[in-house]
């Protein structure tokens, strides 16, 4: 048997599955956000057309959760201070910035993995 | 849990950041209670948004719950870049010690990882995957 793990809560930072399921959930909650601010709130203000900022509003509400959830447990994964987590949990709330934490928590996985420059790391992880 | 028995419990719950953590916490508890309450008025008055915000302010809290636990159990030398370098280093958890000493160990030891991972094959991918950290990283320095 080998050494207990240095710490509680250790992830095997290389699954696929995690980022994928991160990445889904990152630019659904992005993009019904996008449609909220951009198309419902006009569309309330200017027209007094409630219905897409309650369909919407609902849907990015509770995917907005889940988000929550999945993003929570990538950071864990990827050993992400904190404070950023913070940043990335609150990034689903403001139009456009959760792309730009899908984008930079991607490149940490790609980092962390070796997957970016590494063509053999990269090949052992698609499996 | 292991590393965590060097510091006494004392020393944890009471540290500078840990007491930072305490007192967010019970400053955040109230306020998503009372960010709940006014929510459900909202809803109750006909508003169906504010059912959403009724379990999102709850989420908030159990959220709140779990950084505050984090807060205080979380090495800062494990996370961030510092973490980035040392989990290099150190190839990750108990396994890469195992596929470590593969390499010195007697040809019926190699045999037997070769059939667990001929059995496993995520094992094996994941040996790889160390293996090839463990290749490229030109100056690990195992962290005394």
């Amino acid at each position: 048997m080998g050494p207990v793990p240095s710490r509680p809560f250790t992830f095997k930072p290389a699954d696929r599955r995690a980022l994928l399921r991160y990445r889904v959930l990152a630019y659904t909650t992005a993009v019904l956000l996008i449609v909220l601010v951009f198309v419902g709130v006009p569309l309330q203000v200017w027209d007094n057309n409630l219905w897409v900022v309650r369909v919407v509003g609902t849907m990015h509400g509770y995917l907005y959760i889940v988000y929550l959830v999945v993003a929570f447990e990538f950071t864990r994964r990827l050993r992400v201070p904190l404070g950023w987590t913070v940043l990335v949990l609150l990034s689903g709330t403001v139009p456009f910035c959760a792309i730009v934490a899908e984008r930079l928590l991607t490149r940490r996985f790609d980092r962390m993995t070796g997957a970016a420059g590494d063509p053999a790391v990269a090949s052992a992880l698609e499996h | 849990m292991t590393d965590t028995a060097s510091t006494s419990g004392r020393a944890l719950w009471l540290s500078r950041r840990a007491v930072l953590a305490h007192v967010a916490l019970v400053i955040w508890l109230p306020g998503c209670a009372v960010a709940t309450w006014w929510q459900v008025g909202i809803a109750l008055g006909g508003d169906s948004l504010g059912w959403v915000y009724s379990v999102m302010w709850p989420c908030f809290a159990i959220f709140g719950v779990i950084f505050w636990w984090f807060l205080v159990h979380d090495d800062p030398d494990t996370m961030g870049a510092r973490g980035l370098r040392r989990q290099k280093t150190s190839a990750g958890p108990g396994p890469a010690d195992d596929v470590g000493s593969t390499g010195t160990s007697s040809p019926d030891e190699s045999a037997r990882l070769a059939r667990a991972e001929a059995e496993d094959p995520e094992l094996a991918a994941y040996n790889a995957y160390l293996t090839a950290l463990a290749g490229q990283e030109k100056n690990w320095r195992r962290r005394p």
